[in-house]
């Protein structure tokens, strides 16, 4: 009835894109079957974020909450957006009894908007400072989850053992992205310690790459430890392309990147620390108290080393 | 509920940087980009302060100065060193990236204490509430301000350099120095919505604020499509304070009915664009018909 309405009218164009858009919304909206239900709420997409995500829902599987079977997840993902953001996270602290999240945005829009259900967090680098505990061993009574500091001192641990005459160590890095002053001075100190130096170079596209390894090797760097960044990561491509070029070994906080030609790689697999997040989740969905579940750091991976690329830039390997 | 009124607590905070590029860009006829750097820097003094343990009224007021002093200086570039409006605003924006950064002394930072409402509304009042009404008043408070200013003889004086700077110059009204007047309003705002929403949302975020410029006359267009309007001449003046605001809230209430009809999140954007596009195209349909 309404339908012949809209369609008799002038409006018809627009009485037509209405019923597509409503058949739509009603297909996509989820079909409730009475199960517990987890929300799940991220900033944005990209790599890291993603692979947080999946491992989340993997976590919650093997602890017994498989999606859509015997739980139902709702996704909101604010598409980088503060607003969306804390209006997707009100929408899971009404409709879910868990929310789940990754990122340091999500968890501090959520400490503001959720605080009679249970958060459970992952992708956050600092805790304490989003708000969500007092220290790392206290947590807000409703938060628990993983977090995972950058391992820098490792990375330089890794670089000295390839290269021991190594002295000068630099990296790239976009100072609009979270806790570089935090990694940067943790590089500084690890590098004082042994008497070198830690460059950097800032960047604030990925079309500045180029021309910013250029610039770390006229200023005698002699190796690459790039430390995580989203603008940098956008780039890694061009950025070992570079590297190779001008013979400047490169080494990763991130294992996911030997692929893609660096040498070696110390790090967090964001996938694991996901999962890890997902079985804290599925404990407190079986009843558990989340103030009774300390928060986990996400483990380190132990260093991995990518041959070809190794040989290509001139890296003798050590024994085994 | 609570879900629809955080939905107008954004559209209020929305509504505030709404009203400044309503003062750049329909009354100095000015497109500044400026409030891209400005929305971050109120949100970054209203961090700042609150760190600091002062009180959020206080960061309000630092937030309105601190983007005031930069829609100054974009005018300045304007007025005085006869750079173009896009290029003026583009240069304060790109610097102000770095001086947030640098105010902030990182990314990302958490706003702590007491918050606008405290102590305003009795305890009784969920918070959402009561933050609704106190934002609603300040909005209210402003729309009405520049309405009564704007009426002013000097108002009309700011009006007119918008609308044909060499005539306004010819009748002895000091132009130039007029627009600086004006965009350092509208970046005020712009830094006071940037402030309303860090204060709302809990942290300050340098990319807070790329993407204001179009989200502010995103709104303002949104407005003034949805005001019922007769002939095709501009809007008068309460119907555009009017316009800034209501586009605002139609905005953010349309994202939130996107975000219920649970699709695929990576779909919201698609949507928030439908809906937006349905909202102001049925009034005007309709409008042609009756002609």
């Amino acid at each position: 009835m309404i339908v012949r309405m809209v369609c008799r009218s002038r409006l018809r164009p627009f009485g037509f894109a209405a019923v597509v858009l409503a058949a739509w919304l009603s297909g996509c909206a989820p079909a409730s079957k009475g199960l517990p239900k987890v929300g799940f709420a991220q900033y944005t997409s990209t790599t890291s974020l993603d692979a947080l995500r999946s491992g989340f829902v993997e976590g919650l599987a093997e602890g017994g909450f498989v999606d859509g079977q015997s739980v139902e997840i709702q996704y909101v993902n604010a598409q980088a957006d503060n607003g969306t953001l804390q209006l997707g996270v009100q929408k899971l602290a009404a409709d879910v009894e868990l929310v789940g999240l990754c990122s340091t945005q999500a968890l501090q829009a959520a400490v503001k908007a959720v605080r009679d259900k249970p958060i459970v967090y992952c992708g956050v680098i600092d805790p304490v400072a989003a708000g969500a505990a007092t220290s790392p061993t206290s947590a807000n009574a409703n938060v628990t989850g993983v977090y995972n500091p950058f391992p820098v001192k490792e990375g330089i641990e890794m670089v000295r053992k390839l290269m021991p005459n190594v002295r000068k160590i630099g990296t790239l890095y976009d100072p609009g992205e979270p806790f570089f002053g935090q990694m940067h001075q943790q590089a500084k100190d690890a590098c004082a310690a042994f008497g070198g130096e830690f460059v950097v170079v800032s960047v604030t596209s990925s079309n500045d790459i180029t021309t910013g390894v250029q610039s770390l090797k006229s200023q005698g760097v002699e190796a690459i430890l790039q430390l995580p960044s989203n603008t940098v990561n956008q780039g890694i491509d061009g950025q070992v392309k570079t590297a190779r070029e001008l013979k400047l070994p490169i080494f990763s906080l991130q294992p996911d990147q030997l692929e893609k030609g660096v040498v070696a790689a110390v790090g967090i697999d964001l996938r694991d620390a996901g999962k890890q997040a997902g079985k804290m989740a599925a404990r407190v969905l079986k009843g558990e108290k989340p103030a009774a579940i300390p928060m986990e750091t996400a483990k380190i991976t132990p260093l991995e080393i990518r041959e070809a690329s190794a040989r290509e830039f001139g890296i003798a390997l050590p024994r085994p | 509920m609570e879900l629809w009124i955080s939905a107008a607590i954004q559209g209020l905070a929305t509504g505030m940087l709404a009203l400044g590029v309503y003062l750049s860009y329909r009354i100095a006829r000015f497109a500044d980009i400026t409030v891209d750097g400005t929305f971050t820097s109120g949100a970054v003094c209203v961090a700042l302060v609150s760190q600091r343990g002062g009180s959020p009224w206080l960061g309000l007021v630092a937030a309105f100065a601190a983007g005031a002093l930069s829609g100054a200086v974009t005018g300045g570039l304007f007025a005085w060193l006869r750079i173009s409006d896009l290029l003026a605003g583009i240069l304060t924006m790109t610097a102000l990236y770095s001086i947030n950064l640098r105010m902030m002394g990182g990314s990302n930072l958490p706003v702590s204490g007491p918050e606008l409402v405290t102590g305003l509304i009795p305890a009784s009042i969920p918070r959402g509430v009561g933050v609704m009404g106190v934002y609603a008043a300040l909005v209210v408070g402003v729309a009405l301000t520049l309405r009564a200013a704007l009426r002013t003889d000097a108002g009309l004086a700011w009006r007119a350099s918008g609308e044909n700077l060499d005539l306004s110059v010819a009748l002895g009204i000091p132009a130039l120095a007029t627009k600086v007047l004006v965009l350092a309003l509208a970046n005020g705002l712009a830094a006071m919505s940037g402030a309303l929403s860090a204060g709302y949302n809990g942290f300050a975020d340098i990319s807070s604020g790329i993407g204001s410029l179009v989200t502010g006359i995103g709104a303002l267009m949104i407005g003034e499509r949805l005001i019922p309007r007769r002939g095709h001449g501009p809007l008068s003046l309460e119907a555009g304070l009017l316009a800034a605001t209501l586009g605002a809230l139609a905005y953010r209430l349309l994202v939130t009915i996107a975000l219920q009809a649970g699709l695929a999140p990576t779909d919201l954007r698609l949507i928030t664009a439908v809906l937006v596009l349905i909202a102001i195209a049925i009034p005007r349909l309709r409008g042609r018909r009756a002609a």
